[in-house]
């Protein structure tokens, strides 16, 4: 990489001072705390971005991303090779710069201490996460339960709430739900760090991995800023990322350090995929009854069906209690529109690009509700509008990261709707239940119902509307 | 120099190392504690594992295939591991993998029922590789008719990606006038078998005896990734044997689209651009199989496998064992595999796209390197016509699939201003690029513009000094700056072309001119809203 002239430096510098001097100095200090009560972007986009104070919001995705702080699941579980080998590879191959041999772990120090400051522990033997909000959670470690793993991180975590004290003061003073300061610092350390690397390395380098770096950080910055931390909009990024780690691996035979780096590297590797294969054939859903645990590598009724035992209309059946006769019967209404709240039925509903009305964040039946109070007004409403079924996703309100649960607050008010409403029906619900007499007293009867004593949660329910 | 200095200077590189070695090892271990606490999926996956079996049989397979191709001398077969080998051990694992899950599927074991599955996977097997050679033989065919080949380097992949949006555009033409339907679109798809006929044996010939494991390989490593490779994507090919998919996005979304347009036989009202959903379709058109679809938008995994081979060996100077590291550790993230079996997207259509048009920047870089080395003093004007057409095309192509993809644009076109402006070319089009995609509301998506206060200031503060700075570039060196120009207008405009098609689609639906708009399209579903909800019910109630 050629160094630029000096003017170039210069007026970069100069660039850079300028703009923080008109974004910054007006703006330092003031921030507000705004909330947004009910807003379904807040609820499903930001659920895998977080909700803490704005400015560690965004410097905390690195380490939020590998650890899953904000969403959990395989969906968005990236592995811990990224945070683990792409900055250790490179912090050992750059070392004799001074920069990256002092910038490095302090960074990376920096980013812990933040990012643990808003995140959990999970306590296996209680099976909970016990939340830190603020850094200020104090662990309390219990010798005789907890594991030496729990120990440890306990006690790393209960070390960094303090750390995080002076942090807290920054962002109080600067940051907030919202701020002036988080974007405009955001890209001038994307520039500054972009800029170390375009002068920190010479022309040595070999051109397809300046390009292929450039391409990366770019990429991936790119995606930080605009996505909003969902995983799958950055593919891309991360197969450069696994690339530029593969590239960073050293020659074993450089010196005695690339050697043991190499072998650690490879250690690390072996572990990880280990552990990511076992996963895949186990294929743990935590939801699943204790027995069925790991057995569902291929789901047995799919299976079924692929040897022939069972057809199509079975496997449905068995996935979702009676669904395939009332799908028959929404079906056979070529006209009707279905409302839905959740759930993944679209599929079944022939014409559902004209036909499905698709409210999963309840934003439009909360407006509905505050127009139309009643809740018999209200299905007439949606009868007269051509709504003849209601669909809903029983799990609904396990979506809701919001510290305010605003989208608990509005299924609640969908439930309220259906509950002894004589102008919608039931059709349709996975859900067990034992019933309550006339009297309220619960009986012995267990029925699929929504309502009752609920012995199986189950995750939907169909109604016609009357 | 004094003893003292270089004491001191050799206890400072030993500190050095020291400092290295403890931070490495801290970071790491402190690392892979917190992961291991907070994904206790993983931990669980080891307590509940019931299919020690079938691992141990893995495990011998792995090992015995690292064996035979890192000890050539004593194979019998002549020490050359081939496609065809690949395919059969690939079999032999779907078959391990069924029997295995008999005994938890309530299924007794027996050899019909495994016979049966396998021939159902071998039928979609063959359906799928159907699809992707007529892709294959389609690009071929196109690049060596026309009179200026686009493709130059012989790649499998680059020829794939441009059939597959030779023939995705076919389809959009078709489905435009109502006629999706197996009549017009299998023959479509056997016409470059036919036009191929005279390459026909030697292709596939070539295709299935091409060795993978040679003499020259370097370490046995390298057939012990791809063999857990291998197994890993029979796993998920096995799960992918459904007569739905399982995820909500597909179900909702890509796989429904697919359903749709065979119910239609033609273009469906409202959704963002779907022309992978298009291609994915063909599994219901032409083999009226979920199987297919499903199987489709798995295996466009494997052909974005096959570009990133040839993009680590062949521009990366990674060794083969290397570049089959990073296939293996890319395919095993489990964010990547929830797309395998689960959420049934379109995204690895988008990835093929995308790893087609850094290959072709790639292979034009070299070959502006190679010529510069022989002293030639500039490519011909048709090397870039070519390459720019062929980067529009994929860009283009890949931005139609979902917009996400400006992304890469964006990186594409900040890396070119830096090649050829350096530091201030990056600066520049860096910034300016923010500005444009603050003010075009690309940011939208997320949400998050409401929360950053001096989001105006700095929209037009980037605009502006990026903005400025490009030009004044653009004037400090007029020839280049004129040349450049040029090229991106070339390139933007056959990018713009390869979206056209959706754009009209979604002007037509929204009668909007907004690029939100028109880049996204109308919503799906009855077009309903308070204020016609009301105004219906009082109209009803009057009745």
């Amino acid at each position: 990489m050629i160094r630029s002239p000096k003017y170039n430096k210069l007026t970069s510098i100069a660039i850079c001072i300028i703009w923080l001097s008109i974004l910054l100095v007006p703006h330092l200090g003031q921030s507000q705390q705004t909330l947004k009560d009910g807003d379904a972007k807040r609820e499903e986009i930001q659920r895998y971005f977080g909700y803490e104070t704005l400015m560690y919001r965004y410097l905390s995705i690195p380490y939020d991303l590998t650890m899953n702080t904000n969403e959990r699941g395989d969906f968005v579980d990236i592995g811990f090779l990224f945070l683990i080998l792409l900055p250790l590879l490179f912090f050992i191959r750059y070392r004799e710069k001074w920069w990256v041999l002092i910038g490095m772990p302090l960074l990376l120090l920096i980013l812990f201490i933040i990012s643990t400051s808003n995140g959990f522990v999970f306590e296996p033997s209680s099976k909970r996460m016990i939340l830190n909000q603020e850094g200020q959670t104090n662990y309390t470690i219990d010798g005789s339960v907890d594991g030496i793993r729990e120990v440890i991180i306990k006690t790393i975590y209960n070390l960094n709430n303090t750390l995080y004290t002076p942090f807290k003061s920054i962002s109080d003073a600067l940051s907030g739900e919202s701020d002036y300061i988080t974007y405009p610092l955001v890209l001038l350390l994307f520039i500054g760090f972009a800029s170390l690397l375009y002068f920190g390395f010479n022309k040595k380098s070999r051109w397809y991995i300046f390009l292929l770096s450039g391409l990366f950080l770019c990429y991936i910055f790119f995606w930080y800023i605009l996505s909003s931390g969902i995983i799958w909009y950055g593919f891309i990024g991360w197969i450069l990322g696994v690339i530029c780690m593969v590239l960073l691996l050293p020659n074993p035979s450089k010196d005695t350090l690339s050697m043991y780096t190499s072998i650690a590297s490879y250690i690390v590797i072996g572990l990880w995929t280990c552990s990511a294969l076992i996963l895949r054939m186990s294929n743990i859903n935590p939801a699943s009854p204790k027995a069925s645990l790991g057995k569902n590598m291929v789901n047995p009724v799919f299976l079924q069906q692929l040897v022939g035992i069972k057809n199509e209309k079975q496997v449905l059946d068995m996935f979702y209690n009676n669904l395939s006769n009332t799908i028959r019967q929404i079906n056979r209404n070529d006209d009707a529109l279905v409302y839905r709240v959740g759930t993944s039925f679209s599929y079944f509903i022939d014409n559902n690009h004209k036909r499905v009305f698709m409210d999963n964040q309840l934003g439009f039946f909360r407006a509905l509700e505050k127009r139309f109070p009643d809740k018999q007004e209200r299905a007439d409403v949606l009868k007269a509008n051509k709504f003849k079924y209601l669909i809903i996703d029983l799990n609904t309100p396990t979506l809701d990261n919001t510290p305010e649960q605003s989208l608990v607050d509005k299924y609640n008010g969908l439930i309220e709707f259906v509950y002894k409403n004589p102008k919608v029906k039931l059709l349709a619900t996975n859900r067990r239940v034992k019933t309550f007499d006339k009297q309220g007293k619960l009986t012995e009867n267990v029925a699929y119902n929504v309502f009752g004593k609920v012995l199986d949660h189950g995750t939907f329910a169909i109604y016609e509307i009357l | 120099m004094s003893q003292n200095c270089v004491e001191f200077r050799t206890n400072y590189c030993v500190m050095k190392k020291a400092f290295v070695v403890v931070f490495a090892v801290f970071w790491a271990t402190l690392i892979m504690l917190d992961y291991a606490n907070k994904h206790f999926l993983h931990s669980m996956a080891f307590e509940h594992f019931k299919f020690p079996g079938l691992l141990s049989l893995f495990l011998l397979t792995a090992s015995a295939i690292s064996f035979l191709s890192s000890n050539q001398k004593s194979v019998p077969f002549g020490g050359r591991w081939k496609v065809w080998h690949s395919i059969t051990l690939f079999l032999f694992f779907i078959a391990s993998i069924i029997w295995a899950n008999f005994e938890f599927g309530g299924i007794k074991a027996n050899a019909s029922y495994l016979f049966i599955a396998l021939f159902k996977s071998i039928g979609v097997i063959i359906a799928c590789a159907f699809c992707w050679l007529s892709a294959f033989f389609t690009g071929r065919w196109i690049n060596k008719t026309i009179k200026q080949a686009l493709i130059k380097t012989n790649s499998v992949f680059l020829e794939t990606s441009f059939g597959l949006v030779v023939q995705c555009t076919f389809l959009l033409l078709i489905a435009a006038v109502g006629l999706l339907n197996i009549w017009i679109v299998l023959p479509f798809l056997l016409v470059p078998f036919a036009l191929s006929y005279k390459d026909l044996g030697g292709t596939f010939s070539n295709l299935f005896n091409a060795s993978l494991f040679s003499k020259k390989t370097d370490h046995w490593s390298g057939s012990l990734f791809f063999t857990i490779l291998l197994f890993f994507l029979a796993i998920n090919f096995v799960t992918n044997l459904a007569p739905f998919p399982g995820g909500f996005d597909s179900r909702n979304y890509y796989i429904n689209i697919c359903s749709l347009l065979e119910q239609n036989q033609g273009l469906i009202e409202g959704f963002q651009p779907y022309p992978w959903s298009l291609y994915l379709s063909l599994g219901f058109v032409v083999f009226k199989s979920s199987y297919v679809t499903l199987m489709l938008s798995f295996s466009s995994f494997i052909i974005c496998l096959l570009g990133l081979y040839e993009l680590c060996t062949h521009h990366l100077n990674l060794t083969k064992n290397r570049a089959l590291l990073v296939l293996m550790l890319v395919s095993m993230i489990p964010a990547v595999a929830n797309h395998m079996f689960i959420e049934l997207k379109v995204d690895f259509g988008l990835l093929i796209f995308q790893i087609a048009s850094i290959l072709v920047l790639f292979d034009f870089i070299k070959l502006h390197k190679s010529i510069a080395k022989n002293e030639q003093t500039q490519l011909a004007r048709t090397d870039w016509i070519r390459f720019l057409i062929l980067f529009g095309v994929m860009c283009g192509f890949a931005t139609s699939i979902k917009v996400i993809n400006l992304y890469l644009v964006f990186s594409f076109a900040v890396i070119v201003w830096t090649i050829y402006y350096r530091y201030l070319g990056f600066l520049f089009m860096f910034m300016f690029l923010m500005g444009i995609t603050i003010i075009g509301d690309f940011d939208a998506i997320s949400g998050l513009r409401e929360y950053h206060l001096s989001m105006d200031s700095v929209k037009w503060v980037l605009t502006g000094v990026g903005g400025i700075g490009l030009i004044f570039l653009w004037f400090r060196d007029l020839p280049k700056g004129i040349t450049l120009v040029k090229h991106a207008s070339i390139y933007s405009i056959v990018l713009l072309l390869m979206m056209s098609p959706w754009i009209g689609k979604n002007y037509i639906e929204t009668k909007s001119l907004s690029p939100s708009k028109l880049l996204i399209g109308k919503s799906a579903g009855p077009g309903i809203n308070m204020k016609t909800m009301v105004k219906t019910y009082n109209q009803s109630k009057k009745k």
